[in-house]
């Protein structure tokens, strides 16, 4: 049993002159909550649109869920593709009994469907009396059905009331928890560090890195230091065990440095050592939107 | 099968598409039992004299050409239905989550290529028992003599029913997919094919659409109208009808099969 459900080799895509997708490559493991973050127009959906067959790349290949038959494997998939897609004159039940039908699941599976994502009281009303909140739970609701291995959400807290963001979250986070791998889109931050184990970051359809949550996103920790004299503070820093690099920023020094080698007592005294007399010296923990700007700029 | 259970769960709750049957089927018996009247009534009143001139276009074997001609003009109805099924597959981007929840694009265009088949031969079957209906009750016994123009009937109505559908998958917006469907049938198709007679040496009789409705020459005054016009070459109208149906088909397929969704 391989450990990866997804692979995307390459993957370009463009419109007309706007190239959506350049050269993207990355796998996602099995078991883990993959976030793709990136601002809208990034090119977050036009990916999900290729490896979910509703729209074609350029070029390069993706296999889902280590299958030869995409057809087969998007059966097996629960997808919820940037809007909630039904019959607005069917009823929700209607609705979900068309998509058991298309994935051969049956359609004893969709009353407990419905009464995870709330809305089983609701079943027998049209989808176009349904209020935004609710349309999107239907929607995740119909991506649950089959007992899907992988769920490719795109935006899934688009549009909802905090308690309804806080309720997708927490159960996708249980989703996960039950084994299931869950790939998931979106332009918030914050969501991706609260519910992703893994991330993905794009823009303008180019990847611009990927992997664990925790290697992409690490704060790197950032001192900053004054001195009467920047110039010979700056040149003596070079010297200090874990030195990484300096930056110049509004009359003081941001110093990167591994600060289990040097400490911030440690550094005070080599710069004292040095001749140096610090007027200033501040631990900054990097913020992640600091990080995630950094990674896009 | 499964495809088309799916396309009826679609369709069963679907108001419009009910209304819309429901209108055609009127309009088919309607349009006939109209045009039957007014036979009647002006040979009533001509005392015969008309008969000389109309000939009996309701009797047996002229009933099925003059049934299917009346017919073929509602026509536009199925044809403007299938307009309605694709274009609310693309507003609704229902198209997209079949594709997504698992259906091949080739088991979602076939489909919707079965229900305009479908539509195609209920239209039919329902204009042949209009036919014999109408040649019985104008007191004449059944034949089969003529009735070649049920599978021309048939041809019509596959082409309208295609060419609503290969309308819908090109424009994808439903507005705009009506509005020229329905300038296309009533106006459009015929002035091209004036043009064309008149510029282009009477090729205008084998365009899209207008070649099939010629398959069906007016059954009335058939004395009187053959002395006037050339009618066009039966066996190209044949042949062109028949091309513009495959061509149809194959647009429809190729085009759902590589465009974005």
């Amino acid at each position: 049993m391989s450990t990866t459900v997804l692979s995307i080799q390459h993957l370009s895509k463009s419109y007309g002159a706007l190239q959506a997708l350049q050269d993207i490559t990355f796998e996602v493991p099995k078991g883990s909550i993959y976030g793709i973050l990136g601002p809208n127009g990034s090119g977050k959906t036009t990916m999900l649109g290729i490896i979910t067959d509703v729209l074609r790349a350029d070029s390069g290949q993706y296999t889902l869920l280590n299958n030869t038959d995409p057809d087969l494997s998007r059966k097996k998939t629960g997808t919820l593709l940037e809007t909630p897609n039904f019959y607005p004159y069917l009823s929700a039940y209607k609705n979900l009994e068309i998509s058991a039908l298309i994935k051969g699941v049956s359609t004893m599976e969709i009353d407990p469907v419905l009464d995870r994502v709330g809305l089983l009281a609701r079943k027998k009303s049209k989808f176009s009396t349904f209020s935004l909140g609710m349309k999107q739970r239907l929607a995740i609701g119909a991506a649950l059905l089959g007992n899907p291995e992988l769920l490719i959400l795109d935006e899934p807290t688009n549009g909802l009331d905090p308690n309804g963001i806080a309720e997708i979250r927490t159960l996708i986070k249980g989703l996960a928890a039950e084994g299931r791998t869950v790939l998931m889109a979106s332009h918030l931050l914050d969501e991706v560090e609260k519910v992703c184990t893994h991330v993905a970051i794009i823009k303008n359809g180019k990847l611009l890195a990927s992997g664990s949550v925790g290697e992409v996103l690490a704060s790197e920790d950032v001192i900053a230091l004054r001195s009467a004299d920047l110039d010979q503070l700056s040149g003596i820093l070079p010297g200090l065990p874990g030195f990484g690099r300096l930056e110049w920023q509004n009359g003081q020094v941001l110093l990167h440095v591994d600060l289990g080698i040097s400490g911030l007592e440690a550094i005070n005294k080599y710069c004292f050592e040095k001749g140096v007399v610090l007027t200033h010296l501040v631990l900054q923990r990097a913020s992640l939107e600091a990080r995630f700007l950094e990674i896009t700029h | 099968m499964k495809n088309l259970s799916i396309e009826w769960l679609k369709l069963k709750n679907y108001r419009t598409f009910w209304w819309l049957i429901g209108l055609f089927v009127l309009c088919l018996i309607g349009s006939n039992y109209i045009t039957y009247q007014l036979k009647v009534v002006t040979s009533e009143q001509s005392r015969g004299g008309l008969d000389l001139l109309m000939g009996n276009p309701f009797r047996f074997p002229d009933v099925w050409q003059a049934v299917t001609y009346v017919s073929s003009y509602v026509l536009f109805l199925p044809g403007f239905l299938m307009v309605i099924l694709i274009t609310n597959e693309y507003s609704f981007k229902t198209h997209r989550q079949n594709v997504i929840d698992g259906m091949r694009r080739t088991e979602f265009v076939m489909t919707k290529i079965c229900m305009a088949v479908i539509l195609s031969i209920i239209s039919t079957i329902i204009v042949v028992l209009i036919t014999i209906v109408t040649g019985l009750t104008a007191g004449s016994s059944f034949s089969l003599e003529g009735s070649v123009y049920v599978l021309y009937f048939l041809l019509q109505a596959l082409t309208y029913t295609l060419g609503g559908l290969l309308l819908g998958t090109l424009l994808k917006k439903s507005g705009l997919s009506i509005a020229i469907y329905l300038i296309y049938i009533g106006f459009i198709k015929n002035l091209i094919s004036f043009l064309l007679d008149r510029y282009a040496g009477g090729i205008g009789s084998y365009m899209p659409v207008k070649s099939s409705d010629e398959l069906i020459p007016m059954p009335f005054f058939k004395q009187v109208t053959r002395t006037l016009i050339t009618p066009p070459d039966g066996t190209w109208l044949l042949i062109m009808t028949i091309l513009f149906i495959v061509a149809f088909y194959w647009i429809i397929v190729k085009r759902f099969k590589t465009q974005d969704l």
